[in-house]
């Protein structure tokens, strides 16, 4: 009854004409940034920190403008996979597999009105088991002290590294640089210059906005430049009926139920994201059809099921994705640490107290994407002929205004040159750390987390009088420390389960 | 040399100047047991330890990239880290213009595509931005015209 009550509060907050608005552009802008390959949501979401503040936003309408970003990029992600097998995102990666050859067939239309209708059920079913599971998750938040919160921060940062990454020193690698990053300007604590290097601008440390416009805006431009082709023309296959027939949708109905199952469950781990999601569900299910049904499976070749799996579990576990980033402060991907990021920057501390500080926050965000996934079917199945447009923009005219749009975005945080200067060198730098396969989403988690978790390690230290043993003095503490040396035991067990697709995402 | 070990010997300079900046990071009046240098350390420590666990790992040779491809990305950020220079100085309209038409060129597009994209992306987003959204970008030299 009672989370009946905040979920009433959360549609209110949610149904205000500015946030039904919000959720409507984004639901827009993530579909066309899915589609163009290339272009996650990552990377809209970070050209949009500074956009946020510049409108000034409360922080529930910013939250509800990037997840209608997120959950539609993963809608728009499909799009291009399915029409020109060219993947927008990681976890789109499946959706070619079996999307692809359906197009090709002349089943366009249906593979892409199919996969809009299990992208929402698959979204539909995993809030509302946040709904049912996010009360109970955030109960146990009140217990936490600074000993807790050094051990929680540990504890995620040890989920993005072992969870995510197949190369898990690099991870750790990103982690330090983060930190590294994080202590860079004034220490609040006792007033000493840190790495300021006696430039006025560093006082404040690094603006948030123009370092992940520089991670992810900059530095992909210059990774589109690596994979762009010249005259490569994007040819479209015909559509064919428009719309899935009753006998489709029954036929894959399991499947999906499967996927979106899968990808619930996927998405509460912290660290896993879509990709994982959806490479599971996919591998599962074609187990399922070569056991059952071995003359039916068309799997590689254009199976329903397999599209269909897929698409409720993808978006299924970016939707229960948000369960481990508000009740623990662990994103699963860049997305969502950008989006802890800017909770910081509204002085608001990501974890397990934001449920009880911020109810409507945290509820007008689920709410949001109730109405978002809605809107977003409605969006997706009459208008994909107008997304897929999208998929002819040529490059010449897209990048330059990237480039536009986050010089602008950074600049107006400041106003200062040196800003745009530091945009430039962090995107360049991004860019030689992503060749070399160090992901991006940990060194931003790190960077976000970095001046929590030094306060909470010097706040605790300041209560034992330097006392190390206070760290895994609580059951808690402990119970985070043991379950951190899990997870970056797990990866290992994963590995042997997960066909080679499922790898590091940045998305 | 392996990508990984550049990586590492990459890290274990990044720590090294970390330590070394942040060696003399002491509070003149210390009010808790620790203190504002800890935590760098801590962090350096860390990096360094990935470094050298990549530079003995050694392995992992990142694909070659063509040297077309290697100057178009050099190419690239030169021209954005002008952008950044000359943005306040000229002003937002033409520094966009020049920006715009340049990185255009880059990704294939005719002299007549640049300069047309060029002037519809700068003019277009100057109104967008400093008139629609009142995000105030500098005039610089044209600041009459507009």
């Amino acid at each position: 009854m009672e989370t009946l009550t905040l979920l009433m509060t959360g549609f209110a907050v949610a149904g205000t004409p500015m946030n039904l608005a919000l959720a409507a552009v984004g639901a827009v802008l993530g579909t066309m940034v899915g589609v163009l390959p290339g272009l996650g949501p990552v990377n809209a979401v970070a050209m949009l920190v500074p956009v946020v503040f510049a409108l000034g936003l409360p922080p529930e309408s910013s939250m509800i403008l990037m997840a209608a970003i997120y959950i539609g990029s993963e809608y728009g992600g499909r799009i291009s996979a399915i029409l020109i097998n060219v993947p927008g995102e990681a976890s789109a990666v499946m959706t070619a597999l079996e999307g692809y050859p359906l197009s090709r067939q002349g089943l366009a239309g249906v593979a892409l009105s199919l996969s809009a209708w299990t992208s929402f059920l698959g979204s539909v079913l995993a809030t509302v088991g946040i709904v049912l599971a996010a009360p109970v998750l955030s109960r146990w938040a009140l217990a936490f002290g600074p000993v807790e919160y050094v051990a929680l921060m540990i504890f995620a940062f040890a989920c993005l590294t072992g969870l995510l990454s197949d190369q898990p020193i690099k991870a750790l690698l990103a982690t330090g640089i983060g930190l590294a990053l994080s202590t860079i300007g004034i220490d609040a604590n006792s007033g000493v210059m840190r790495y300021t290097f006696d430039m006025p601008n560093l006082i404040d440390g690094l603006a948030f906005s123009t370092l992940v416009i520089g991670l992810f805006a900059i530095s992909e431009l210059l990774i589109l430049l690596q994979s762009h082709r010249d005259g490569v023309s994007v040819k479209i296959e015909r559509m064919g009926r428009n719309l899935f027939n009753f006998k489709e949708m029954r036929f894959t109905l399991p499947a999906a139920l499967r996927g979106a199952g899968i990808g619930f469950f996927i998405g509460l781990l912290p660290g896993a994201g879509g990709t994982v999601a959806s490479a599971l569900a996919y591998s599962t299910e074609r187990k399922i059809t070569e056991r059952n049904d071995p003359e039916g499976s068309r799997f590689g070749k254009g199976d329903l099921r397999g599209l269909a799996t897929v698409e409720a579990a993808n978006n299924s576990a970016s939707n229960s994705n948000f369960i481990p980033m508000l009740t623990l402060g662990i994103p699963s991907s860049g997305t969502t640490a950008i989006m802890l990021g800017v909770l910081t920057l509204y002085n608001l501390t990501p974890g397990p107290m934001l449920f009880t500080s911020q109810p409507e926050l945290v509820w007008g965000l689920i709410a949001s994407l109730f109405i978002g996934n809605v809107m977003l079917l409605a969006m997706n199945i009459p208008l994909v002929g107008v997304f897929a447009r999208m998929l002819s923009v040529p490059a010449w005219v897209l990048v330059p205004f990237i480039v536009v749009v986050s010089a602008v975005g950074v600049y107006s945080g400041k106003s200062a040159s040196f800003d745009l200067i530091l945009m430039v060198v962090v995107g360049a730098a991004a860019y030689w750390l992503r060749r070399m396969q160090v992901p991006m989403a940990p060194l931003i988690l790190g960077f976000v987390l970095g001046g929590i978790l030094e306060t909470n390690l010097r706040r605790a230290l300041s209560l034992s009088a330097g006392e190390m043993q206070i760290l895994w003095s609580s059951p808690i503490a402990i119970a985070l420390w043991l379950a951190a040396a899990g997870i970056l035991l797990l990866p290992r067990l994963l590995r042997r389960v997960l066909p080679p697709e499922a790898r590091l995402s940045d998305d | 040399m392996s990508s990984n070990r550049s990586l590492g010997a990459m890290a274990l300079l990044m720590a090294a100047t970390l330590a070394a900046f942040g060696w003399g990071l002491v509070a003149p009046f210390a009010y808790e047991p620790v203190g504002p240098r800890a935590f760098p350390m801590l962090t350096a420590g860390l990096i360094a330890l990935c470094g050298v666990i990549l530079l003995i790992g050694g392995g992992n040779d990142a694909e070659a990239v063509s040297h077309r491809t290697m100057t178009g990305i050099v190419m690239l950020t030169v021209t954005l880290l002008v952008y950044a220079v000359i943005f306040e100085r000229l002003g937002y309209v033409p520094a966009t213009f020049l920006m715009s038409g340049i990185v255009a060129r880059i990704f294939g597009a005719s002299w007549v595509q640049a300069a047309v994209s060029g002037a519809v992306l700068s003019v277009g987003s100057y109104l967008l931005f400093d008139r629609g959204l009142d995000v105030v970008l500098p005039a610089g030299i044209l600041g009459g015209l507009f």
